[in-house]
């Protein structure tokens, strides 16, 4: 059942029920105090009447009273002295004057009067309402049974109109109140329902739909809540549609450089299979397959780098850097040194946080890379920045990055010269391992080059007093 | 969505049945505690049942010791007479004059004041054809003896006349009477107002007491000035019978 008709049916309900209750509540309570206001009058009546006898017994003496309870005397004279319904009975129960019809039976109110007291109860006469009270009235050995009758037929007339006029009101108050439930059902529900549309078309891959948020309740915080949960959906499915595709790349870019030296080595294999080769052009064959070969391998071996780095949890440790960077920088200057390339190393002095192993991988895909573009003085450089950082920078003279091709440069198998890169063994992933390096030290290579006289790249990591110890991935 | 309707149509029929069966549930049990409340009976205890048992043994009406007020106890008594207010009838209490020496009080009463030729000498031992008595209250919210604000009012009728005396209950004094007989029995120029309001009211205290005359009205004011006796005479001619005179004679705090 919708939400919107459980509201109203049962605030109709519970405001039907709790409008019963008031009504017979108030209705009881005006019955019983009309009632109870109608006996006190009736009382008040019969006390008058009393007070007439009383006075007729004073004037007349005690024997009128013995002549009045004998019959002997007429009573009607006083009688009419007296309010409402009257009646006169003997204490042995006869009546000896009635203003009532001759039917009604007078003895059941006088049932149990007490000298001092009075009886009352309710009566129906000719079908009329009366409350009739009653007493005894006593002198000397004698005495009269005194009943006086007050008509009470208004009051439960009025008390009739009083149910009829209530239950207009309720209906009133019913049909009002069932009108103003369904338009607040509507105002309530009309929330819900736009959320309901929203969720469905962010399931239907619309990421960008959004509430409008036009209140500042409950509801207003929902929908706020409702657009910031959508923002987060769209922002994961396009990091996860970036990351497919980026896979996608990936495989096709890696597809591609096997495929390239596959068909290098099968060609120049088959060659030599096929054909009647000269030593010479045996040779060279030979040298291109083992070429190719090699790149394979060193393809192989980036790949190999490159899961483990993706699966893997690093500890990173705590060391001096400018130590480090020398220590690194003196195991290649004999290995450069061979290839007439030049390293020098400057550093201040600063604790970091690195996994030496991998630092050091970082380094060397660097400095890798710089003698690919043909650089042969290197300068790597240490330097305190700020309170919190330190930068370690590595500058070539190799040919440079061109500007437009520095975004770029981190892509896995992206290469600036294709052949140039083939021709020394590169497959294009030297940087992606280098950038995947400073991500796991909480940090990113960056560039500057101006694509014609070397190129800087830095890298920026906390320094001690910085982030907390952390493992990398 | 068949469960839905269903319930949907459960709910509905619920809800139709509280709202209108509620209705007539609500109106049946009504009518069933009217017709309860009218088959109720009970007994109400009338005040002061020592008073019954005086009225049933003579030896105890003699019994009655009239309370004497100060000036300023009757000023307030007054002041409540004066406001006004719904009257309930009771039953002596104690402390207060029961039917027949109200009666008998105001008999005396009416008895000195034709001994004083205020009124006819005929009414001296005058039996009156009818004499009725009611004993009041005020429902007052007033900080006085309970006893103190009730009052007798009783009504002597005879041939052409007629005697309605409010009698204070505690004291048994007269404080209002309001006379009317045809204009050939009341007397005239016998006494002058000062006299007949010192008969009428012998209890005002203070001798040296002011009288002021303003309209047809004559005061006498009480010496602390918070009680004023007043007397009025009024006449009245209806359609071609004898006049008839009035006398009012009261006591108030307005002055």
């Amino acid at each position: 059942m919708k939400l919107g008709t459980k509201i109203i049916f049962f605030v109709t309900m519970f405001f039907s029920i709790i409008f019963l209750l008031g009504g017979y509540s108030l209705i009881s309570y005006y019955d019983k105090t009309s009632m109870e206001r109608e006996v006190e009058a009736a009382v008040e009546q019969y006390q008058y009447n009393k007070f007439v006898i009383q006075s007729a017994l004073i004037t007349k003496g005690e024997e009128w009273l013995e002549g009045v309870a004998d019959g002997a005397y007429d009573i009607s004279s006083i009688a009419s002295d007296m309010n409402h319904t009257v009646a006169i009975c003997s204490i042995d129960g006869e009546i000896l004057f009635s203003d009532f019809p001759e039917e009604t039976q007078l003895d059941k109110v006088l049932e149990g009067v007490e000298t001092g007291k009075v009886n009352y109860q309710f009566a129906e006469i000719e079908s009329r309402m009366y409350v009739l009270a009653a007493g005894k009235i006593l002198q000397a050995d004698t005495g009269i049974y005194l009943i006086t009758g007050v008509d009470v037929e208004r009051v439960f007339l009025q008390q009739e109109q009083m149910i009829q006029r209530f239950g207009y009101v309720y209906a009133v108050a019913i049909g009002a109140g069932v009108l103003l439930i369904i338009l607040l059902s509507v105002l309530l529900t009309r929330p819900i329902k736009q959320l309901t549309e929203a969720a469905k078309k962010i399931a239907d891959g619309n990421y960008q739909e959004r509430i409008k948020v036009s209140s500042e309740d409950e509801v207003g915080q929902l929908a706020r809540h409702f657009n910031r949960m959508s923002g987060a959906i769209e922002e994961k499915v396009q990091e996860l549609s970036d990351s497919a595709k980026q896979k996608e790349d990936f495989v096709a870019n890696f597809a591609h450089e096997l495929k390239t030296p596959l068909t290098s080595i099968i060609g120049f294999a088959n060659r030599i299979y096929q054909k009647d080769l000269s030593r010479e052009e045996q040779k060279q064959a030979a040298w291109y397959i083992w070429n190719e070969g090699m790149r394979l391998e060193a393809l192989s071996h980036k790949l190999m780098d490159l899961t483990v780095l993706n699966h893997k949890d690093f500890e990173l440790q705590e060391m001096q850097a400018d130590i480090l960077l020398k220590e690194l920088a003196k195991e290649e200057i004999e290995i450069l040194k061979e290839k007439n390339v030049r390293l020098s190393c400057e550093a201040k002095a600063a604790y970091i946080d690195v996994e030496y192993d991998l630092f050091q991988s970082l380094l060397l895909n660097l400095i890798d890379n710089s003698i690919k573009a043909g650089a042969d003085n290197l300068q790597l450089r240490g330097y305190v920045d700020g309170e919190n950082f330190y930068v370690i920078q590595l500058e070539d003279n190799g040919s440079g990055i061109p500007e437009n091709e520095i975004k770029r440069i981190k892509e896995a198998f992206y290469m600036v010269d294709k052949s140039r890169s083939r021709k020394l063994h590169g497959a294009g992933i030297g940087l992606s391992l280098a950038e995947k390096i400073a991500e796991i030290h909480g940090s990113s290579l960056s560039f500057e080059s101006d694509g014609k006289s070397g190129t800087k790249v830095s890298i920026r990591l906390n320094r001690k007093g910085g982030k907390t110890r952390r493992r990398g991935r | 969505m068949r469960k839905d309707k269903i319930d949907t149509l459960l709910v509905f029929c619920l809800s139709f049945t509280v709202v209108f069966g509620g209705w007539f549930l609500t109106k049946g049990l009504l009518h069933c505690k009217e017709n309860e409340m009218l088959t109720a009976k009970g007994q109400i205890v009338l005040d002061n049942t020592k008073a019954d048992e005086e009225e049933n043994n003579p030896a105890m009406q003699q019994d009655f010791v009239p309370q004497v007020l100060s000036e300023d106890q009757m000023a307030e008594v007054l002041t409540v007479w004066e406001a006004g207010g719904r009257e309930i009838l009771h039953e002596p209490m104690a402390g207060q004059m029961n039917m027949e020496q109200a009666i008998d009080a105001g008999t005396k009463w009416i008895t000195s004041l034709a001994k004083q030729y205020v009124l006819s000498a005929d009414f001296i031992g005058y039996s009156f054809r009818d004499t009725s008595a009611v004993l009041c209250t005020l429902d007052s919210f007033a900080s006085l003896e309970e006893s103190w604000i009730s009052y007798w009012v009783i009504t002597y009728t005879g041939d052409d006349v007629k005697i309605v005396l409010k009698i204070h209950a505690a004291t048994g004094q007269i404080w209002k009477a309001d006379i009317s007989m045809n204009e050939d029995k009341m007397p005239y120029g016998v006494c002058t107002d000062e006299e007949v309001l010192a008969t009428a009211f012998p209890f005002l205290p203070g001798t040296n007491a002011e009288i002021i005359t303003e309209d047809n009205e004559v005061y006498k004011i009480s010496e602390n000035k918070k009680i004023s006796a007043m007397l009025k005479r009024d006449s009245m001619v209806v359609n071609k019978q004898t006049p008839v005179e009035r006398l009012l004679l009261s006591l108030g705090t307005n002055m």
